[in-house]
């Protein structure tokens, strides 16, 4: 017989069972009572949320109302207008429109009825900012607060090199700074606060730059940098306290490349030959500063980041090198060649950027200048490496220069293959001196490295000495060494190219 | 009995659907032990040897780098025994020949590892060391030459299908080992 408790608890149990289901299939179309807060001020103002197909949504007709933004609808899509420009929505599709690009949203915009939208959460993050003259900012969850934009003073350096034109822009804060380039201008776009230009009181090369403009059409206020006849490419790199980006806008390399045989005298400067017959074209001046083809490229290894060999803390490779490619770019200055260096400062530089300076600028040698380190402390004294085509037994032959005079074109990693045999000298002239130095008698490497790979110039790598020796460590440590070292180095670069 | 039928169904359906969910959740746990084991079993002849009580049978001469010698060219590399488990399987074989080599100390650091090593039939053998390989490193060509070097020579003395070597760091193709020395090529 059962018990009149046993009718409830089966009473129950179906109750429960019924609630789990039920709210598993219909718990996502309830209307979660969770809604978005929005202040203003001191004003509190309420969007409801509805949730759809188990995601939640929020009524763009509240959000436009609160923040003073206009709205129109046209069949199955609809516009919101801003201060600041317009975003086109369109029914049961994730993307919103701003200006020419895209906003990709998490999950698709709901147009519920007629003049009834539904924007998801990220709508606010993503895609309102763009068009708001104030900086909405994200409190808690589903909590929102409007701010008065804070002031970002840009002020905009131009400095005019010799093939390039440098242009910095410093910042008061530090907001996101997005280069971009199109045809004829380079925009530069701040995030987050409203942009006040301090324009440059330098003009810039007219050839490289035409002229810079602040453009009010961007979300917060961005540069437009209009682009000379003579623009060829542009590099950007960020730098910290004050936060700026620095732009270096170029000119072509020289347009006439001519391969000197080494030992040369420098190449006299080649103008570009236009044949006879064709119709004669505007002549775009070619900018060739006067160095060119006495210049020697000086590498020092590593920079930022990418300290190199370090036993200690303080004893980083990447100082120890730049102060001595310092010193012998310093020495160069009383030879008839010039050096130039890859990085004068503590920055990291990628290998392949490193190659291509010195194939820009044509130089005569490139070296890269290094600390080495092994993990027996008793490997001590300076090694020369050169590059070596290792496994693909195809070595430049008679270390002519045939294969870049007939201007074929030249795969990037094998740049070197002409110049083998010239880089085996100058690396026994580098390494002669240094054993003198040292008192060594060691010998020269060859090894695969991929920074002398394509260098298209007598290239080779100095370790000048081990930092993972004591001995060696405490002479590299005093600038009276460095400066004989680089003494050294420059002795055998003029004896090689002498 | 009708009494009863509300509480019976919903017993039933508890019962049901905890006794499918154990079921599920053997079967699951059935399938991912074989897996482990058929892994551990393919992949590492050594393991397997020592479960069974077996010692290192087979001796092999490495060339491994020797702190003695300071000479920083490519001849810094000393010949030197050591045994491994004998197999018939050359992937298993070149796999206990590296990791012998990375145990080199200082050269490697205790969490430089091999992460898989591949024979391909034109006599290349791939080698893909952890990231600490390049990190772990003291820096300096001497160092990236050294434990290529000694890697590439112990293979081919002791596999005779091996003629060269290529390496990946962390399962990638790098442009350097650890800065320096390029490891686009195979090394010979």
């Amino acid at each position: 017989m059962a018990k009149p408790g046993t009718n409830r608890l089966a009473g129950v149990l179906l109750f429960l069972l019924t609630a789990i289901a039920l709210s598993a299939y219909s718990g996502l179309n309830v209307d979660a009572d969770d809604d978005l807060q929005i202040w203003v001020g001191d004003k509190k103002s309420t969007v409801d949320s509805r949730n759809n197909q188990g995601r939640t949504y929020f009524e763009l007709r509240d959000i436009v109302e609160i923040l003073g933004l206009g709205f129109k609808e046209n069949g199955n899509e609809a516009t919101v207008s801003g201060p600041r420009g317009q975003l086109g929505l369109t029914g049961n599709r994730p993307l919103v429109r701003f200006k020419d690009e895209y906003i990709l949203l998490n999950q698709v915009i709901w147009r519920r009825k007629e003049k009834e939208w539904y924007v998801p959460e990220d709508f606010l993050q993503k895609a309102l900012p763009a068009v708001l003259a104030q900086r909405l900012q994200r409190q808690a969850t589903r909590s929102y607060r409007v701010f008065l934009l804070e002031q970002n003073r840009v002020q905009v350096d131009v400095i005019n090199f010799p093939d390039h034109v440098r242009l910095t822009f410093t910042q008061t804060q530090t907001a996101p700074i997005r280069v971009q380039e199109f045809q004829d201008s380079i925009r530069v776009e701040f995030g987050d606060y409203l942009v006040v230009p301090a324009m440059p009181a330098v003009r810039p090369d007219n050839r490289i730059v035409k002229g810079i403009q602040f453009d009010t059409t961007e979300a917060y206020g961005g540069f437009r940098i209009e682009k000379g006849q003579n623009y060829y490419n542009f590099r950007e790199y960020p730098s910290d306290r004050p936060s700026r980006k620095v732009i270096d806008l170029y000119a072509p390399p020289v347009a006439a490349r001519t391969v000197p045989e080494v030992p040369a005298a420098p190449p006299e400067p080649t103008p570009s030959v236009v044949p006879p017959s064709a119709p004669v074209p505007e002549p775009v001046p070619v900018y060739k500063p006067r160095e060119f083809g006495n210049l020697i490229t000086l590498d020092p290894g590593h920079g930022g980041e990418d300290y190199g060999v370090n036993p200690t803390q303080e004893d980083l490779e990447k100082n120890y090198t730049l102060r001595v490619a310092a010193r012998i770019e310093a020495s160069l200055r009383n030879t008839p060649y010039k050096g130039t260096l890859t990085r004068s400062q503590d920055v990291e530089v990628a290998a392949s950027q490193r190659s291509a300076i010195a194939n820009y600028y044509q130089s005569r040698c490139y070296l890269s200048i290094h600390v080495g380190g092994a993990p027996s402390q008793d490997a001590k004294g300076p090694v020369v490496y050169v590059h070596t085509y290792a496994g693909d037994g195809s070595e430049g032959q008679g270390g002519g220069s045939t294969e870049l005079r007939s201007r074929s074109m030249t795969r990037w990693e094998t740049g070197q293959k002409p110049f083998l045999a010239q880089s085996r000298q100058l690396a026994m002239l580098v390494q002669g001196e240094l054993n003198s130095l040292y008192g060594t008698e060691n010998q020269i490497v060859e090894v695969p490295l991929t920074q002398l790979a394509p260098v298209t110039s007598p290239a080779v790598l100095v370790e000048m000495g081990f930092l993972t020796n004591k001995q060696d460590q405490q002479k590299l440590a005093t600038a009276e060494f460095q400066d004989r070292i680089a003494a050294a180095i420059v002795k055998a670069i003029q004896r090689f190219l002498d | 009995m009708r009494k009863y039928r509300s509480l019976i169904i919903a017993l039933i359906l508890l019962l049901t659907a905890a006794g499918v969910s154990y079921y599920l959740y053997r079967l699951e746990r059935q399938r991912q032990a074989e897996l482990t084991e058929s892994g551990r079993q393919k992949l590492d002849a050594e393991a397997s040897a020592l479960a069974k009580g077996a010692s290192p049978n087979l001796t092999v001469k490495l060339h491994l780098y020797d702190p003695g010698r300071v000479d920083p060219k490519s001849e810094f590399l000393s010949v030197q025994e050591r045994s491994i488990f004998e197999t018939d399987d050359k992937v298993l074989k070149a796999r206990q020949i590296v990791n012998e080599v990375l145990k080199s100390r200082p050269l490697f650091s205790e969490k430089t590892t091999l992460r898989q090593i591949y024979l391909l039939d034109d006599g290349t053998a791939i080698v893909d060391l952890s990231e600490q390989a390049a990190k772990e490193l003291t820096g300096g060509i001497t160092s990236e030459m050294a434990a290529i070097l000694s890697i590439t020579q112990s293979l081919k003395a002791n596999i005779q299908e091996i003629e060269q070597v290529r390496f990946l760091i962390g399962g990638r193709q790098t442009d350097t080992f650890a800065g320096h020395v390029s490891i686009q090529q195979p090394f010979r």
